[in-house]
Parts: structure tokens; sequence; C-alpha cells
């Protein structure tokens, strides 16, 4: 008896208008805007590509171990074109720095600030909107349809159980339902896999079946609320106004007046405060370092007597920072000592603090925000699906967690490979037999100046002696075997992913069993009976 | 007997639930959004004051020497706009910070109390409410206004009598019209009562005009769309097709043709990413050094010695840099400013997008707030220059050389302009000037010419259709 209501129940749906109108109007503009989507992926990718390549020979540059600053970078999801979430809004590079903790960028990376008037398009919107009125569409007459045509007495009259009823009008709706569900995402499938810029691995393929579960999940909550609707009306009419208005509160008004809700109950501060914060503590470095520059300035006056500890030529390396091309031994001890990666790393870590202050700030509003919208099943699919899709401020976090461990890894290289910060190639590539005859060059340099009266002569002097065995020097000079750098590792876990989801899939399920529940206790005390 | 089709009409549609349901959400949405302005408008204003004191204690501090005026960079904050309860424009997530010396005005920030990890949305204003809920129950209501009656059987019986085609639907078009005018009016007046109560919020009668021209263009939008629902309902026989077709055509007008925007503005008219807008700016800087190596601008004058070798001819250098730079600021700023009205141009055919456009125009806010506000600071930036020429050329002392000094050093020593001090009061200060109502009307203008084109269209189309409907 059920697969006869539900194979009746079908065939009334799909040879609707509604159906033909929703089916075709689902697949249209998934097949449309899925490659707009696609396209814009690819810039993305490709500015990731040419950064990590122009990263890569920046790393086969570096000539001295201080240097040692890449930036690692996020790859964007394949997966963005059905949530884009944060994926354009937040950076998705992090500098490695001794002075410099990777953290959370408080400040858009939106090359242009006026496209927030815009809202976020991506394919989930589509699903949000156009899939759950369709579902809303068809359930909406469920009952009260077939009590205004005469045929749910008729149903009822054959002694068949009410819930059995129900329980085949909604598996009938979902699968009706889930027809332009299955072809937009077929659509959307095969646009994926036909562009040349998107490799789907294993597990984006396993996240996108879970993205198109949860879809399916959330066409079920929605059609739960229509049965519901329905339930409680007589007129299919009414049920449809109501259902309308009950969409409109959970797709729009929810979504907008919890975030709204949380920026009025939970302020964040004004960013000078924390601006201050972070100003205080580099004051108190600055401080610290001119509290050694009297010792530097004592230092320089005695080296007017030994010139030798001023000999060296800068130039700039990997990176765009700069080291020595040439040095002479007694400016090296020196230079190394005010080289103080601790002491950064010591401050870096009190300006962490500081900003993640200001951090925790922000992201306290926004967990209000998503607490409040949870609410709302619209708001809970979209979790679910930039999590699912890698796009959400989690995956984010992750990546610079891994960044973090990273600029430790680098820092204890570079601590073991200059024996403590304390080997010259720390600061420059020059042997110690290059230090010893920069040094001598050096000496007769100026002896050589001293004898020379015309200024042409000494430029003369200066080009052909000193400046060309800076040059010659530095050709020789190799740049340093990183074949043992530690390799950035990031891996965005699918593992992880769904558990971070888990308690949004458990509360849509919940909603939709609720209401499912809710329809099915006011359908058995539904008058079966036409109006007269 | 078209004032009995209205009051039909409007009984028929008053004790309908649709327009319960609809008027008690429309109401508290109304009322809820006044409370959370008012909190929200009072820590702005706590802001902006604190900005601008801070702005003007700047400006104190710089008037020990004029040169220290020529070195100052002043710090403006787009000031709160009152208007934002009725229309908010994403004046929250727009640039509002805008950093500025005599010579060069950067691309504005976003700086104040903003939070990036946010989801997008859209604030509770009237502009949200009357787009979205009130235009739904417009359709909600006249859906089903020829259709309907025409499957329960009244249309032939009405028609029978002898009234014109042309009444019948221009009563039914009032009496909606009127229903959803008591709903609107309900909510505006509490929301205007909450909002006007509060002690910071004072209204001025220019104000109260924007209002009432925001209140219009309310009405012509709602208008809109109850044609569009007669025009349907008088196009099907079956009000569920009416239903389902009108539907479609809200969401594609209220949801997806807006979201569209984003991506034909950056396919259609993309801006500079910021890589490539240093890049520009470092490739001008680069031809201004070309240049005074050429000689352009005399001898020695990139030098860092030319203060004692050629004043004048420095200050040529740094003022081609400074023209450089602003140039190419000037360019990004239309660029990005352009990129986003193409988006909202070629999406125009919504109505929901007119009519943002419009409101935001005739309060004041958004997009508009910010472009108006950019040219008043490039105003402003002239007549401080003007102020300094003027107090300098009283220094006999002084080379009168007005430039950007690229270090303080340099302006401290150079003689190229005066080392006087300069009396806070004549310093002129920073204040907006909100447009006045004639240019808002005028920037609106185009908008609420297509709106209205929509209502002509719709309700020629309607009257056609119903002409011709069958009615049996």
């Amino acid at each position: 008896m059920l697969v006869t209501l539900i194979k009746k129940e079908i065939l009334l749906h799909i040879m609707t208008f509604k159906f033909a109108v929703g089916t075709v109007v689902c697949v249209l503009l998934t097949a449309v805007f899925t490659p707009v989507l696609l396209k814009d992926y690819g810039l993305r990718l490709e500015n990731y590509g040419a950064n990590v390549a122009a990263n890569q020979a920046e790393l086969q540059k570096v000539k001295v171990y201080k240097n040692i600053t890449p930036t690692v970078y996020r790859r964007p999801s394949p997966l963005s074109v059905f949530a884009e979430g944060l994926d354009k809004r937040l950076s998705h590079e992090a500098p490695i720095r001794f002075d410099r903790v990777p953290i959370l960028e408080t400040e858009l990376i939106e090359d242009n600030p006026f496209l927030a008037v815009f809202p976020t398009m991506d394919i989930g919107l589509l699903f949000k909107i156009v899939v759950s009125i369709l579902a809303l569409l068809v359930a909406h007459d469920a009952v009260c349809g077939e009590r205004e045509k005469g045929t749910l007495m008729i149903m009822t009259a054959n002694s068949v159980p009410r819930h059995r009823i129900l329980l085949a009008k909604t598996l009938a709706g979902l699968i009706t339902v889930a027809v332009p569900v299955t072809l937009a995402f077929m659509v959307a499938g095969f646009w994926l896999e036909g562009s040349p810029v998107i490799a789907l691995a294993l597990g984006d393929r396993l996240r996108l079946g879970l993205i198109y579960g949860t879809s399916l999940l959330f066409v079920f909550v929605i059609f739960a609320l229509g049965l519901v609707t329905s339930c409680l009306t007589r007129k299919s009419a009414v049920a449809l106004n109501l259902g309308l208005l009950c969409w409109v509160w959970i797709v729009v008004i929810v979504p907008n007046g919890a975030v709204r809700l949380a920026t009025h109950w939970r302020r964040i501060d004004a960013i000078e405060q924390h601006e201050s914060r972070i100003r205080a503590i580099r004051e108190e470095q600055q401080k610290e370092d001119s509290e050694s520059f009297p010792s530097m300035i004592r230092d320089f006056r005695s080296t007017v007597k030994d010139p030798e500890r001023l000999v060296v030529s800068g130039g700039k390396g990997a990176f765009g920072r700069g080291y020595a091309r040439v040095v002479s031994k007694a400016y090296v001890k020196e230079r190394i000592q005010r080289v103080t990666i601790d002491k950064d790393m010591t401050y870096a870590d009190k300006i962490h603090q500081a900003e993640n202050r200001m951090v925790q700030d922000l992201l306290g509003q926004r967990r209000l925000a998503l607490s409040m919208a949870r609410f709302s099943p619209a708001c809970l699919y979209g979790n679910i699906l930039r999590s699912l899709a890698g796009t959400d401020l989690n995956n984010h976090q992750h990546f610079l967690d891994c960044a973090r461990i990273y600029r430790r890894n680098i820092v204890d290289y570079i601590h073991t490979h200059t024996k403590g910060f304390t080997t010259p190639n720390l600061v420059t590539p020059c042997t110690e037999q290059d230090m010893i005859e920069t040094g001598d060059c050096f000496k007769a340099y100026r002896t050589q100046q001293k004898q020379v009266k015309t200024q042409e002569e000494k430029q003369r002097l200066r080009e052909e002696n000193w400046i060309a065995f800076i040059e010659s020097k530095a050709a020789g000079q190799s740049p340093l075997d990183l074949s043992d750098l530690p390799q950035f590792d990031y891996r965005p876990s699918i593992g992880i992913s769904v558990q971070r989801v888990v308690w949004d899939l458990f509360l849509m399920v919940l909603t939709g069993v609720i209401l499912w529940m809710l329809g099915l206790v006011f359908f058995q005390r539904y008058d079966v009976r036409m109006s007269t | 007997m078209i004032l009995q089709i209205i009051i039909k009409e409007l009984r028929q549609s008053l004790l309908s639930l649709r327009f319960s349901i609809s008027t008690v959400l429309v109401i508290v949405l109304f009322a809820g959004s006044a409370f959370l302005f008012r909190g929200r408008y009072a820590q702005q204003l706590e802001d902006y004051q604190s900005h601008r004191l801070s702005n003007l204690g700047a400006l104190k501090a710089a008037t020990d020497h004029l040169y220290d005026l020529v070195m100052l960079e002043q710090v403006e904050y787009k000031p709160p706009q009152a208007l934002t309860f009725c229309v908010n424009g994403y004046e929250d997530t727009l640039p509002d910070q805008f950093c500025f010396d005599p010579f060069v005005l950067r691309l504005p920030q976003v700086k104040t109390r903003h939070n990036a990890f946010l989801p997008f949305f859209s604030d509770i204003d009237w502009i949200f409410i009357l787009s979205t809920i009130v235009s739904l129950t417009a359709l909600l209501l006249s859906y089903d206004a020829v259709c309907g009656e025409k499957q329960t059987g009244t249309l032939g019986l009405m028609l029978s009598g002898m009234i014109p085609r042309f009444t019948l639907l221009m009563g039914k078009y009032l009496g909606i019209l009127l229903s959803l005018g008591i709903s609107i009016f309900a909510g505006l007046l509490f929301h205007l009562l909450i909002v006007t109560l509060a002690p910071t919020i004072q209204l001025t009668t220019g104000q109260w005009c924007q209002i009432g021209m925001v209140v219009v263009l309310s009405l012509i939008y709602v208008s809109l769309f109850i044609w569009l629902g007669l025009l349907v309902s008088s196009r099907v026989h079956q009000e569920n097709h009416s239903m389902i077709v009108l539907l479609l055509i809200w969401v594609g007008f209220v949801f997806l043709v807006p979201g569209f925007g984003r991506i034909l503005s950056d396919v259609c008219c993309p801006a500079p990413t910021q890589s490539q807008r240093q890049r520009e700016l470092a490739i001008a800087l680069e031809d201004v050094v070309n240049e005074s190596r050429a000689g352009t601008f005399g001898d020695n004058a990139g030098s860092w010695n030319s203060y004692n070798d050629n004043p004048p001819a420095g200050a040529r250098y740094y003022q081609a840099r400074v023209q450089a730079t602003n140039h190419v600021h000037e360019k990004h700023f239309n660029q990005m400013v352009e990129q986003v009205s193409t988006g909202r141009r070629l999406t125009a055919f919504s109505p929901r997008i007119l009519y943002q456009r419009a409101a935001e125009a005739i309060a004041g806010v958004g997009i508009y707030h910010v472009t108006t506000l950019y040219q008043q600071i490039k105003d402003y930036q002239a007549q401080w220059r003007d102020f300094i020429t003027g107090c300098d050329a009283s220094d006999a002392d002084s080379l009168h050389l007005l430039f950007q000094f690229p270090d303080p050093w340099l302006a401290q020593n150079w003689k190229a302009i005066s080392k006087q001090p300069v009396d806070y009061q004549d310093i002129p200060k920073f204040r907006e000037r909100p447009p006045a109502l004639v240019q808002s009307l005028e920037s609106a203008v185009w908008d609420i010419g297509v709106l209205m084109l929509f209502n002509i269209a719709f309700s020629a189309a309607a009257f056609v259709s119903f002409l011709k409907y069958d009615v049996r």
C-alpha cells in the first residue's frame, strides 16, 4: 500500500506546472552560474600558483639564514563554488617572520571595499532560495489540496493509517524535489569535472557527496514545514501563504536579524584600543633597543680609530631583505650580536597575545550571531555547506595553526644551522678566508686613498680596487643548500570538517523530525471532509 | 462604484490571515529595527565625536610652525547619518576613514568597529522590510485578485453588473494598495515614534522631507508589485499557476538578480588588485624620477642635497610626485566606484536595485555618501593649501615653495615654507556639507523614473490582459 501511495503521489507531482518550472529554473540557473563561479575560482587559483612559485624562487636565492622568511599560502577551495564563505574575504597567506606570529587578519582583503554592497553568490544560495521554495510548493497542498479535491476523504476511508499516508506523501515529495536537486548537482559536477582548473581529489568528491546529502536533508526540513502548514489549514492558498511567510522568516529575517542582534548585544571594542595596546608593546621593544644603543654609539666612536670594524658591503637578498655581501671579521662579530631573533620572538608572542584579544573579541560576536542564527534551518544548511566546502573560519584557523607550527620549525632549523644564532652564516655568506681577504683589501685601499689627491682619482681607485673586489666576491657566493628545510604541511581533513558539522547536522535532523511529528499530530486530528 | 469595489477589496484583505500575519511581522520588524538603530547610532555618534576631537587635537598641536601644518596628516571619519534607520546603504561595511595631508588624499579604508568575520548581512531597515516582506505581501494579496475570483465564480457575476473592467481592476489595485498602506504606515509610525524619542536623534526639516520622499518611493515600489500581481493574475486561469509565476519573478527580482551583481561587476568591470595598484604607483613615481634625471624640473631636482643646490627645482620635483600619486589614487578610487556602479547598472532591471539606489541617493547614504565626502575632502584640501599659502606669503624669510616634504628634518631645515606659528582659530576645519534636497532628488530621478515606468508598463499590460480575459 505504501508503495502504491508513493507512486500515486509522485505521478501527481511530476505532472504539475510547478515541478516543471522549478526543475527548469534550478537546472538552468546552476548551468549559468557554475561556469562564472569557476572562472572566478580559476583566477584565484592562478594567483595562488604564481605566489607559491614566486616564494619558491625566492627561497632558491637565500644566501644567509636570517633571510629565510618565506610566506605560506592556502590553496582556494575547489568547492567554494558551492559555498563561498569567507574564502574571498580573508587573507590566504601567512608570512613567516621572527617578529610576527601568524594570526587571523581582522581586516578584509577585498581589493574593492565597495563590493560589500553585493551579497555573496554561490550555488548554496541557489538551493537555499529556489529549491526550498520548490519544496514548499510541493508540500503546501499535500494534505489540504487533496481535501479540497475530495480525494483525501476517499483515501482515509480505505482504512489506511494516517501516519502511512503522511509518510507516503513525505517520501514522494522528497523524491520529487530530489529530482531537480540531483539534476542541478549533476550539472555542477559536470562543469567541475570538465573544468581544466579543477582537479577533484577523493576527499573533494566525498565532500561533494556530503553536500548533496545535506541539501536533501535541508529539502526534507522545508518540506516538513510545508506539511505542517498544509495540515494546519483547510485551504491550499492559506497553507501556501503561511508557508511563504515562515520561509521568509527562516531564510531572510533570521539570518540577517541574528547578525544585527549580535552586533547590538555584544559590542566590540574600538580598534584604537587594541592598536594602542600593540603600540605600547612596540614602544617597549624600541625602548629596550635604544637602551642598548648608547653602547653602540660608544662602540661607534671607538671604531673611528679602528675602521676595520665598519667594513661591510650590503646587498638586497631573498624576500627583499638585506644581507652583508662582504664583511670583516670584526664587523661580523658585532653584527651577529645585533641580530636578536630570540628577543624578536618574545615580543612577537606579546604582540600576538594583544592581537589575539582583538581577534577573540570579534570571534565572540561572530559566535553569538551564529548561535542565534541556528534557529533557522537555512543558516544551519549554510554553516554545514561552508564547513564541508572548506571555506569557513575554522578551516582558515586550522591553516594558521599549521603556519604557526611551521614558523617554529623554521626558527629551530635556523637555530640548529647557526649553532644558536652565533655563526657568521646567519648574516653573511662570507667564509673565514673571505673575511681576512676583505680586511686586507680594505686596509690596502685605505692606504692608497691617503696617497691620492684628486677626487677623480679617489673615485677611480674606489671603483677599481674596492668595488671590483666586492663584486668579484659577491659573484662567487652561492645560495644556501636548503634541501633539508622543513616543508609546510597543511592538509584540510575531511574528518575534521565532518566533526565540525555534526552538531549542525544533528540540529537540522532534529528540526526536520520535530516538524514532521508536528505535521503528523495535526494530520491525525485533521477533518478530511470537504466543506459543503 | 469604484469606491464600493475598493471597500470590498479592503475588507477582504484586512480580514485575511495572510494580511494579519504579514502586518504583525512588518510592525515587529519595524519596531525591532528602531530599537537596534537607537543603540547603534548612539555608539557611532560617540565614536565619531572622539575621532573628531582627536583630529582637531592633532591640528592644534601642529600650530607651532606653519611647516608642521604642511606635514600634518589629518584623519577624517564618515559622520554617522541619522537617516540610516530608513536606508542603511551598507554604511557599516563601506569605507569610512579618509587620511589626507594638504597634497595627497589616500584611498578610503574601512576602520571603525567593523567585524570582518561576520557573514554578509543586510541591515533590517525600511528598504529591507519593504523590498522583501511587503513586496511579497503585495503579491500574496494580488495573485488571486482576478483568477481567484474567476475560480470562485464571483468575477463573472461582478462583470455582468455592467461594471467597466477598467473600474474593476482599478478598484482592486486601490483596495490592495490601501490595505498595504495601512500595514506600512502602522509600521512606520511605530518606528518613527521609537526613533524620534531617542535623545541623540534630532531630525531637521530637510531630513523629514527626505523621509517623506523615501515613503513615496516605497509606495511606488510596492505599487509595482501589486500591478505585477494583477498582470499575472489576469494572464492565467488558476491561482496556483499565478502564485508559482509570481514567486519565480519575486525571487529573481529580490534575490537572484541583485546577487548576480557582484559576478557581473567582477567580469565586466574588474578593478585593479592591491598589488596592481602598488605597481602602478611605483611606475608613476619611477617616471617622475626619470623626468627629474632628464632635467625637466631643473638641475639636481631629485637629489638629497637639492635644498642647497636648487630649492625651486626640488619643490617642482616633489610637486610632480604628489601629482602622480594623486592621479593614481583618484583613478583607482574612480575605478572601484565604477566597478560597483557597473554591477548595479547591469542589474538595474531588478526593481529592488532601483529602489535601493534611489533610496540611498535621497537619504544621502551608502556609496553616494562616500563619493560625496571624497569630493568634499578634495575641496577642503584646496582650501587648506590656500590657507597655508596665505600665511606663508606674509613671511619674508620663506622661499614660498609649497610641496609635500619627504622628511620632517627637511621641513625644519629648508626655508621653503615659513616657520612662523599659526593661530588655531584661523585654520579651516573640515565639516561635511549634507547634500541639498534638490541635489538628492536629482541623483535619484533616473531610478524613480524607471520604477514609474515599470508601474506604467505593468499596469498597462494588466489592463490589456484583463480586457481580453475570459471570465467564464
